[in-house]
């Protein structure tokens, strides 16, 4: 029974993929088929790429911030290529997080993940907060219900469908929740979405800032300190968008210097508190020119590197 | 008499390390160890605090201690009697590493290169009764011979000044005790010069000694990114010289990397030139 049913997504996966070979895909009366291809690859990743803890002064050697380590990356289709990581989105396929997925409310979204772990050889898989999606492309393990897709192994592929509903507006994490996501979400095997509302503009700018731990460090995007966390620039009069997510064991308090922005219930917000797999975005007209910080407000945090520069030119 | 005995030795560690008890102990602040690597000499006490809001262990990854679950607010120690490295980690919080290196006489360096015929340090940790101790390099032979002496304080530190001649071993030596081998390399010296026609900045690189030939990196310093960025490459010519020509649009802080070297040196930075826009 099960057979059939998977055999017929795959021809229904393939049409779409024959009539849209792109990425950008289609429009549909429901809206656009979106396909993202991307896949679970070894990479050798730099905490601390300048070696510095440049407020407090700490130098570190390379062999102290440095992991190898298994991340989501964006391929074209077929997982032909690796895309490059476009400067002009901040955290959009550098590593960690992996790739930024968009989408509008309306859309399908296919996601055909590969594992090419070749590391560690784990079975990793992905599973998105946010979409509604059947059962099968829940992508974690329940073992004696999931499918393959809870457990894709070195070397398999599968395709995960998903709907950008009324409710999936807004950033959503996703990660790994195969048996190996304990260790590899502490790796970096996680990344962001982000969907606009169905008449919603996008913004000038958008930062992913994912709030996480490597090593010993507290990282943004994988990195800690500043310098080498993102360096956010933005120009007076931008729409700027923040998309902040958290993962691992500890809850932060995201902070950004010289700006304030509104909370849904319309006060007025500097700090806002996230625990793991919470998210939220806002967004700023931007006004404040200068060189500012954002940072978690958990000093502890902040001072094991959880801490950036945010730069408005005038 | 063993309760005496055990009064003594804790009497000794504590003479031996009056000052600086606070370095002969770990702290968990969070999942972590801080320092992460800790240098002791034989007979220290190491204890862990944990600091953090969960529960971690200290585990020697050979076995030789385990303090199994540490609640928050608990502490252990560990009493280290014989050389050598001890790796060790949290059995809950695997990332979470940690390493002791014993000394019976302890010794470290610069680990960044020095320029040729500057001064460098050496330090150390010695048994504090040593006195004074001698601090011997390696010579071109293979043997090493006396190169300077440092006396040890009464918290068993020592440093001692040495000049930067050629990159060379160097080992700390008091009676029957020496310290493992430390290696300073030392670098040329590497000048920087501009000069200014109208709008153009001419720079002009070189080293002393000569390196003609080798790989040479102009260099400038991202304040955003706290670090120094390439932004163009060339190798010395025959008279161990590089030139660029700029046009600076903005401030630019400079400098000139070598980034290898001959005559048993290595590569190392220039002084730093800040040229302005006209």
């Amino acid at each position: 029974m099960r057979l059939p049913a998977a055999c017929g997504f795959l021809l229904v996966a393939f049409g779409v993929l024959a009539l849209a070979p792109g990425s950008a895909g289609r429009e549909t009366l429901r809206g656009r088929t979106l396909q993202y291809w991307i896949a679970a690859v070894p990479m050798r990743w730099n905490v601390v790429p300048n070696e510095l803890d440049g407020i407090e002064g700490t130098r570190f050697q390379p062999v102290q911030t440095t992991v190898d380590t298994v991340v989501y990356k964006r391929f074209t289709p077929g997982w032909a290529q690796r895309l490059p990581d476009r400067a002009s989105i901040v955290g959009d396929n550098d590593g960690i997080p992996g790739p930024l997925i968009r989408a509008r409310v309306g859309d399908t979204v296919l996601v055909h993940f590969k594992n090419l772990d070749t590391l560690r050889f784990e079975p990793h898989s992905m599973h998105f907060h946010g979409f509604r999606y059947a059962f099968r492309s829940d992508g974690s393990l329940i073992p004696g219900f999931s499918g393959r897709g809870a457990k894709v192994e070195p070397g398999e592929s599968f395709t995960y469908r998903l709907q950008a509903v009324a409710g999936s507006a807004g950033v959503w994490p996703y990660h790994d929740h195969s048996p190996s996501m304990m260790d590899s979400i502490h790796g970096g095997l996680y990344g962001a979405i982000s969907i606009l509302g169905p008449r919603q503009r996008p913004p000038d700018r958008e930062f992913v800032v994912f709030l996480s731990s490597q090593l010993r460090f507290m990282t943004i995007n994988g990195r800690a300190f500043v310098g080498n966390t993102p360096v956010l620039h933005a120009r007076r009069g931008d729409l700027v968008q923040w998309d902040v997510l958290a993962l691992g064991d500890d809850h932060h308090t995201f902070h950004v210097h010289g700006h304030r922005w509104r909370s849904p219930d319309g006060t007025s917000v500097d700090t806002r508190t996230l625990g793991p797999a919470e998210s939220f975005s806002f967004r700023i007209r931007e006004d404040a020119p200068g060189t500012w910080l954002y940072h978690c407000h958990v000093e502890g945090h902040m001072s094991r590197g959880m801490i950036g520069l945010y730069r408005v030119a005038p | 008499m063993k309760r005496a005995v055990l009064v003594g030795a804790l009497l000794l560690v504590a003479l031996a390390s009056p000052s600086n008890a606070a370095d002969r102990s770990v702290v968990i602040p969070g999942k972590l160890f801080e320092p992460e690597r800790l240098e002791l000499l034989v007979g220290d006490t190491v204890t862990w605090a944990n600091n953090d809001a969960v529960t971690h262990t200290i585990t020697a990854d050979d076995g030789s201690f385990d303090s199994s679950d540490l609640e928050p607010g608990a502490s252990f120690s560990a009493t280290f009697a014989k050389p050598g490295r001890t790796i060790y980690h949290c059995a809950i919080h695997h990332f979470m590493t940690g390493e002791i290196d014993v000394f019976a006489l302890a010794l470290s360096g610069p680990l960044d290169p020095v320029p040729i015929d500057t001064w460098f340090e050496l330090s150390g940790l010695a048994p504090p009764d040593t006195g004074v101790l001698t601090v011997e390099r390696r010579g071109d032979d293979g043997a090493f011979a006396p190169a300077a002496e440092a006396t040890v304080a009464g918290d068993g530190h020592f440093r001692v000044s040495v000049p930067a001649l050629a990159s060379a071993d160097y080992r700390a030596v008091a009676d029957a005790l020496a310290s493992s081998v430390v290696h300073v390399s030392v670098s040329p010296r590497v000048t920087l010069r501009a000069q200014r026609s109208g709008s153009v900045v001419q720079l002009e690189g070189s080293a002393a000694p000569a390196q003609p030939g080798m790989p040479v990196a102009l260099q400038v310093y991202s304040r955003e990114r706290f670090a120094w960025l390439r932004v163009a490459r060339a190798h010395f010519d025959a008279r161990s010289r590089a030139r660029f020509r700029l046009h600076p649009r903005r401030t630019l802080r400079l400098r000139l990397a070598l980034l290898r070297a001959s005559q048993g040196l290595v590569g190392g930075t220039s002084n730093v030139l800040v040229v302005a826009p006209r």
